[in-house]
Order: structure tokens, then C-alpha cells, then sequence
């Protein structure tokens, strides 16, 4: 089973400390939905979950592998953190192509098949560039989850969405959670979140609120 | 890796073509000044041999004199040699840090190690940098063949090798006995090639500590400083024939130039493996989420 192992996890940047102590353990089959006030720390603890931001102290071990010692990334994860960005010239299924090309998981056919369910037509000719926000958020999300990964990172995935764009995340985000994926979202809207989540968790400040780490549904 | 590097490659260049169109016409433009120099040189100093593609970028590289301020030798702007060097730093400057904040983070994370995400770039850089020199020569072939098409026009260039006499007589060279064939093409083909790729990965190092900007001002303030002072320190000055050795007799030596570029070189990819190693990827707004 897939696990994030989170023990005393510390970051300082520029001598402000956005994470400070976080103790989680998160298992797959369950999405984990982080949610807190603008600048509490969610942002942060998903680039540390990901490898782009290094502890100041603590660890993090992904399925037995500390991050930043034993690996740089994890070895399987998709994210969406902030805007997506893509090659504007490209079309969206070129997009993608060039990213599977890096570690060759995927085929044209599966990426096809995970813009048929985000809502993208893979034989769409516009490129990237000419994308409305909320296509350019679903190629955000087919570009995380079109390798099937180990962990999903979503920071706001339903961020400039309409309602069908909407259930769309919801059903691509139970089909990763039933293959057995950790899901990590943050949503500002906390309806939505619970409504996602398996289990939330709050952050304020940096820190874990401890009363709110609570089952949903 | 190769799968990195192959996209790296035509994302990172094939796909900012339009950045070679400017070395293009640089090396056209210089190419059709070195001619019209040659052509005055060959009258003033009698029959010369045909100029050949070496002669051509010996001229092209020749940079400037050695600066002795007094109130008789005003500073003369080496245009050609900044030209150069700019051109050079706008195409390889931010791009790597810029990517890494957009299109790149995607790639990053499937990367099994940062370093590997650190030494495609470096082989993207000096891939620029050599696509640069091509672009470059290409403006000069392009130039050459027009102006020897051209009714009454100069010849196309007889070959690559520079000629030592024609540098000799170009460059005014005070010491010509030392001056020798393989030292020559040295100078005039390995040297540039070996300074910009050193100044260009000194410079993509520069961005992840600084910023892309003042990487820029660090390469700019090296250009002049060069033009300044005829120092070894200064890695402009490997890139100007005017001031090596044979030339000038006081100048920086050529062999001195290849080992401190090499070493700059490995410097800087060691440098960059250590820093981007240890760098947080954050977006400028990060600190605010």
C-alpha cells in the first residue's frame, strides 16, 4: 500500500517558518483534503510532499523512501500546484505526450483516454495557448493523473471549473483513490472539499489543527 | 535521461528558433565588413592569398586593443565583441529558472534526481551555445556566398584554416614568429566556443542564486571589465584575438585561457548540482499561500 510518512516536519524560509512541526501519515485508497485560511501552510506542505521544497527539519518518507536523502522525488506523482503551465504552442494532447515521453508509463491511448474524462478532446487543433482557464485547469489535472500515479497532488482543482468540470474531478478522483492512490487536495471551497475528502485536515499557521483532523461523509 | 535531453532539446531550442535569427544576421553583417576589410587590405598591402572561413572569424573575434587610458587613446566601445556577447546571454538567460516556475515543475517531478534535471540543462546550454556559433557561421557562409555571386564580388572562402599572414596583417600582431598554425586555430575556433559556454553556464548557475537579471548584469559587467583591463581574470578577454599572447606581447596566454574556461565550466555544473540540490521551488507568490 502506498504511504506518506510525515515525522516533525520543520521548513523556514527566509526565517518565517510556514511549516512547523506536522506529524501525518497518509495511506492510499483515501483523498486527503487540506484546508486553512490563505498562507496557513497548505501550499507548502504539498511542495514538501512532492520533493520541490526541502525540510529544515523532520522527514518525509514516501513508501519507505525518506524524500531528499534516499530520493529527490517521489518515484510516481502527479501534480497541480498553483496555475498549470504548459507549452503554449503545443496542443493539449502534445502537452501531455512530451510529458509522458519522460518516463514512458503512458501511451497515446491513455493519454487520449484521460482528456476524454477531464472533458478534452484529444484531437482538439488549439493550442495550448488559445485554452479558456478552465481548460487549461483540466489539462492541469490530466497531465497529474494521466500516469496513474502513487500520490495525486491537486492544489484548488476545481479552481475556474464549471459544475460538469466539477463532477469530472470528482469521478477522476475516486477512480485514483479506488486503484489505490494518496490524494492530496486543497480547495478553498469547504463544501466541496468535504465533499472530496475522505479525511480533512486542517492547517493554520503552519501547524496541524489537531480537532480538525476529521472523517468526512 | 535521454528521454529529459531529447525534450529539453526541442523545447529548449529547436522550438526558440527565432533567438538564432539575430547571431544569423550578426555573422552576415561582420562577414560582409570583414570582406570589404579584406578587400582594403589586399590593396594596401599587395596580393594576399583568398581569405578563408579562419581569416574571417579571426576578424570576427578580434574584439579590442589593449586599453591604456590616456588622453591620446580615447575608449573605443568593442560593439562587435558586446554585440556578441549579449545576443548570446539573451538567449541563454532565463530560460532555465523561467521553466523551472512553468512548464518545467511537471517535468522536475518526473525526474528521478534533481541532478538530472540540473545536467540536462547544462547539456541544453551548451547545445545553445554551439547552435549559437552555428548560427553564427551559417550568417557568415550566407554572406560570403552572396558576395562571391555578386558581379566583380569577393571570393568564397578558400578554407577553414585561418592564414597565419593575413591574421598577422589584420591584427597588426607584435610577436608573429611565436604565431603558429595550430596555435592560431586554437585561438580563433576553440577559444570563443570555450569562453561562451563557460560564461554561459557561469551564468545559468548565477540565476538559481540570484536572479535571471542579475546573472545578466554579472555576464555585462564581465564584458566590460574585459574591454577595461587585459587580465586573465576577466574571460572576455579569451574571446578577443587582439589580446592573446602572440598578438599582443604583454597579452593573456591561450593555453592558460582553455584551462580556466574548463574550469569555470566544471565549476559551474558542480556549483549547480550542490545549489539546485539543496533549492526550494517556489513561486514568487508562494510565500503568501
Amino acid at each position: 500500500m502506498n504511504t506518506i510518512e510525515i515525522k516533525n516536519l520543520n521548513k523556514k524560509i527566509k526565517g518565517a517558518e510556514v511549516l512547523k512541526d506536522i506529524n501525518l501519515h497518509l495511506e492510499g485508497g483515501k483523498v486527503y483534503g487540506l484546508k486553512g485560511k490563505n498562507g496557513s501552510g497548505k501550499t507548502m506542505l504539498m511542495r514538501a510532499v512532492c520533493g520541490l521544497i526541502l525540510p529544515t527539519g523532520g522527514s518525509i518518507n514516501i513508501n519507505g523512501e525518506q524524500l531528499g536523502k534516499q530520493i529527490s522525488f517521489p518515484r510516481s506523482v502527479g501534480i497541480l500546484i498553483e496555475n498549470p503551465s504548459f507549452i503554449p504552442g503545443y496542443t493539449g494532447l502534445k502537452n501531455l505526450s512530451v510529458l509522458a515521453a519522460i518516463q514512458k508509463r503512458v501511451g497515446e491511448d491513455e493519454i487520449r483516454e484521460t482528456l476524454e474524462k477531464i472533458g478534452l478532446d484529444p484531437d482538439d487543433k488549439r493550442t495550448y495557448r488559445k485554452y479558456s482557464l478552465g481548460m487549461k485547469q483540466r489539462l492541469g489535472i490530466a497531465a497529474a493523473v494521466m500516469e496513474n500515479p502513487d500520490i495525486v497532488i491537486l492544489d484548488e482543482p476545481i479552481n475556474a471549473l464549471d459544475e460538469s468540470g466539477a463532477k469530472q474531478v470528482r469521478t477522476i478522483l475516486k477512480e485514483q483513490k479506488e486503484r489505490g492512490a494518496v490524494c492530496i487536495i486543497a480547495c478553498h471551497d469547504s463544501e466541496e472539499l468535504n465533499f472530496l475528502s475522505d479525511e480533512i485536515i486542517e492547517i493554520a499557521e503552519g501547524r496541524i489543527v489537531p480537532q480538525a483532523s476529521q472523517s468526512c461523509h | 535521461m535521454k528521454q529529459q535531453i531529447r525534450a529539453e532539446l526541442k523545447q529548449g531550442i529547436v522550438r526558440r528558433w527565432y533567438l538564432y535569427i539575430l547571431p544569423f544576421a550578426l555573422g552576415a553583417v561582420s562577414t560582409a565588413a570583414f570582406l570589404n576589410r579584406y578587400a582594403l587590405l589586399e590593396a594596401w598591402t599587395g596580393e594576399l592569398r583568398a581569405a578563408s572561413f579562419g581569416d574571417c572569424f579571426a576578424y570576427i573575434f578580434r574584439g579590442m586593443q589593449e586599453y591604456i587610458p590616456n588622453q591620446h587613446q580615447p575608449f573605443e566601445v568593442p560593439v562587435l565583441f558586446l554585440l556578441i556577447n549579449i545576443l548570446l546571454a539573451v538567449l541563454i538567460g532565463g530560460y532555465a529558472a523561467g521553466e523551472l516556475h512553468g512548464t518545467g515543475l511537471n517535468k522536475l517531478v518526473r525526474c528521478r534526481r534533481r541532478s538530472d534535471w540540473w545536467i540536462c540543462k547544462c547539456i541544453w546550454n551548451v547545445i545553445s551555445v554551439l547552435g549559437y556559433y552555428a548560427a553564427l557561421i551559417a550568417g557568415a557562409v550566407t554572406a560570403a556566398f552572396i558576395a562571391s555571386v555578386k558581379p566583380g564580388g569577393a571570393a568564397f572562402f578558400s578554407g577553414i584554416a585561418p592564414h597565419k599572414e593575413v591574421v598577422v596583417k589584420l591584427l597588426f600582431c607584435e610577436n608573429p614568429d611565436k604565431l603558429n598554425d595550430k596555435m592560431l586555430c586554437c585561438m580563433v575556433f576553440v577559444l570563443p566556443v570555450l569562453t561562451s559556454m563557460a560564461v554561459s553556464l557561469f551564468q545559468m548557475t548565477i540565476e538559481f542564486i540570484l536572479q535571471p537579471w542579475v546573472s545578466f548584469m554579472v555576464l555585462m559587467a564581465n564584458c566590460v571589465f574585459s574591454a577595461f583591463f587585459m587580465k586573465g581574470c576577466w574571460l572576455g578577454n579569451y574571446m578577443m584575438l587582439y589580446r592573446m599572447k602572440p598578438v599582443n606581447a604583454n597579452g593573456v596566454d591561450w593555453q592558460t585561457g582553455i584551462l580556466i574556461n574548463l574550469l569555470v565550466i566544471a565549476a559551474s555544473i558542480t556549483a549547480g548540482v550542490f545549489l539546485f540540490g539543496r533549492y526550494d521551488v517556489l513561486n514568487k507568490n508562494s510565500m503568501n499561500k
